[in-house]
């Protein structure tokens, strides 16, 4: 210690001899990181199959539904310092058919938290169809809480069902932007 | 982010009070001389360092930016300020910091042919290269930066906290020749190091999806002893100052030197200093990341139940494990050259040395010397040119002009005094800077206490 307070003192009498322009370390505090930070997120790609089933020997439309655990953000300084989220997809058609997409954010406990999309029409025969959700955080604080990413997907009219010889699929892709 | 700009900060602040040691090899026959060339010569019967206070340094240096370029008071921001100096530096550039205090040193004529020196200091020396993508990567995102590959081979550090306990001989072989060796013990208390990585990370439009995330030829070795025990930071700091007390991870090492007078006007001379290295191994805690890694996202299969995060888990510990371990390591010491070619003139006198023997010496001098030092990721050099002048044989200043990586124009001066048998020497180098300390890249800054006795 002794020599510590040596050293020290003869590092500052030089400093009081030299001379420096106004420094303001201070400014330190006014500065944070803002990286945007792209992020792979969910894609898929189903075909005519996915969407029937039969029940008691007849055929039914039905839709299809999956979750995922999506663990980015649980992080306490992501959360800290989440300013927006950018919600994108690509969404290819093949089909002649009209399809509802629900797309939600889910916490830990599986509760819906906030709906990206809710009933999103897809039209049919669409070979791409480019959405974005910007989520401001300030303006929907609970998404920072999201652990969990789920997909609903099924045809609108539920009456008819899908050629299950049809050969076309639907594909999703989808990225999500973290802006600190 | 905001603790890595703190610590550089730190580090750039402290730039301003510390040394260089040009300004001391050779200088005015000064103990601490032996330790940048133990062949140098020695005209005194025996000396002592004051304990703590005959040989302190520091060097700490900065290239690519200066303090003053984020916190100067001015108009800019200080996002704009950061930015600026983001964009300014390069892999090339580094921080630099190397301190020592000597804890005791003394010497004695052995001979009229032979000196013997020895001592102890303790050493901080590190150099960290400022990695610039991954700075980018944190401060800006991937987002702006689709198909740039980040690189993680920027990424060299090195920091050693040491003990060295020395001895050394500095033997007049003939009239014109005098060679010098000493032998160092290393201590080591702490070591961090990381060298020889490699890799990228890039972020580029996917085929499946949108984005496609891509770590390739991942092999990062971060390596350390002294730091962790049991599984555990080691945070008492008198176990470090122990380590360095022969505790620690022990080493060896050993400096050359010789002086020679093609005239008894023209001198040449020249060393090699801490050719030696630290065999690490106690208290290590080595990490390893080693393999490729692609993500394109979670394909869904949908009614499946599927775990995919916990899918994505497995291929990813095994295509890119970290692996620590305990193996023990050698890191070398950062090997220092020095040359010098020194002409003296002017008026001749004598002055008495050991024995009462009487020498001669010219009043005035001038030289050239050239410094390296071995550093991870290339050598780094300093061309000084000297003007020495002797105003009594008691009173010596020598003034320096040195080219280097930080600067064409370092300005340095350094005066040795002699009142009884008590030396004291100060040496304050880049004087240009001075009126403006926080716009210097690199002050330096050295001073110590002797008894000298003839």
């Amino acid at each position: 210690m002794n020599l510590l307070k040596i050293y020290s003192t003869a590092i500052i009498t030089i400093f009081f001899l030299s001379c420096s322009q106004p420094l303001d370390f201070e400014q330190l505090e006014e500065y944070t990181i803002k990286p945007s930070i792209s992020s792979s997120l969910v894609f898929f790609s189903i075909d005519a199959s996915s969407f029937n089933t039969i029940i008691s020997g007849i055929p039914t439309s039905t839709e299809v539904n999956e979750t995922t655990d999506f663990k980015l953000l649980n992080n306490s300084f992501i959360k800290q310092n989440l300013v927006q989220l950018d919600f994108n997809f690509e969404i290819k058609n093949e089909f002649n058919r009209v399809f509802l997409l629900d797309v939600n954010l889910l916490d830990s406990e599986s509760n819906t938290i906030h709906k990206l999309f809710e009933g999103f029409e897809i039209s049919g025969n669409t070979l791409r169809i480019s959405e974005e959700v910007l989520l401001i955080i300030e303006d929907f604080p609970q998404v920072v809480n999201f652990t969990k990413i789920q997909f609903i997907i099924g045809l609108k009219d539920t009456t008819v069902t899908l050629d299950a010889s049809n050969l076309s699929k639907i594909e999703c892709k989808s990225s999500l932007v973290i802006h600190l | 982010m905001r603790i890595i700009v703190l610590i550089f900060t730190f580090l750039i602040g402290l730039n301003s009070f510390s040394q260089n040691k040009q300004v001391l090899y050779d200088f005015a026959g000064l103990p601490q001389t032996l330790l940048l060339n133990p062949g140098l010569e020695i005209d005194y019967k025996f000396h002592i360092g004051v304990p703590l206070l005959s040989g302190i340094s520091s060097e700490i240096g900065s290239t690519g930016f200066s303090l003053s370029e984020i916190f100067a008071v001015n108009n800019n921001t200080i996002k704009d300020k950061i930015s600026a100096v983001l964009n300014k530096i390069d892999a090339n550039d580094y921080l630099k910091v190397n301190t020592q205090i000597e804890v005791f040193s003394a010497g004695f004529r052995f001979d009229n042919k032979t000196y013997v020196s020895f001592g102890f200091y303790q050493e901080l020396d590190a150099i960290g290269y400022l990695p610039k993508d991954a700075l980018t990567l944190i401060n800006e995102g991937n987002t702006s930066y689709l198909n740039k590959s980040f690189s993680l081979s920027e990424m060299i550090y090195k920091l050693d906290v040491l003990g060295v306990i020395h001895a050394g001989i500095s033997r007049k072989v003939s009239d014109k020749l005098t060679l010098g060796g000493r032998f160092k013990v290393y201590s080591s208390a702490l070591n961090l190091e990381t060298t020889n990585n490699s890799g990228t990370f890039t972020t580029g439009l996917g085929n499946n999806n949108i984005y496609i995330h891509h770590l390739d030829n991942v092999n990062l070795n971060l390596r350390s002893s002294g730091l962790i025990s049991n599984n555990e930071y080691i945070s008492d700091s008198s176990t470090y100052i122990e380590n360095s007390l022969l505790g620690g991870n022990l080493g060896a090492g050993i400096d050359f030197g010789f002086t020679y007078h093609v005239t008894p006007q023209l001198q040449f001379s020249g060393s090699l200093i801490d050719f030696g290295f630290v065999h690490h191994t106690k208290n290590i805690q080595n990490n390893l990341i080693v393999g490729s890694y692609t993500f394109e996202g979670i394909e869904f299969e949908f009614d499946s139940n599927r775990n995919y995060w916990q899918e994505l888990d497995g291929p990813l510990k095994k295509q890119l494990p970290i692996v620590g371990n305990q193996d023990s390591y050698t890191s070398w010491r950062p090997a220092k050259l020095n040359a010098a070619i020194k002409y003296s003139f002017g008026e001749k006198r004598s002055k008495y040395c050991y024995d009462n023997i009487l020498k001669d010496f010219y009043t005035n001098a001038f030289g050239a010397q050239l410094y390296s030092v071995n550093r991870p990721l290339r050598q780094q050099f300093a061309l000084t040119s000297f003007y020495e002048k002797s105003f009594s044989n008691k009173l010596q200043a020598k003034i320096t002009h040195t080219v280097d990586g930080y600067s064409y124009y370092n300005i340095g001066v350094g005066v040795s005094a002699k009142i009884w048998k008590i030396n004291f020497y100060g040496i304050l180098d880049n004087l240009t800077k001075l009126s403006d300390i926080s716009s210097a890249n690199n002050v330096s800054l050295q001073f110590g206490f002797n008894l000298l006795f003839n």
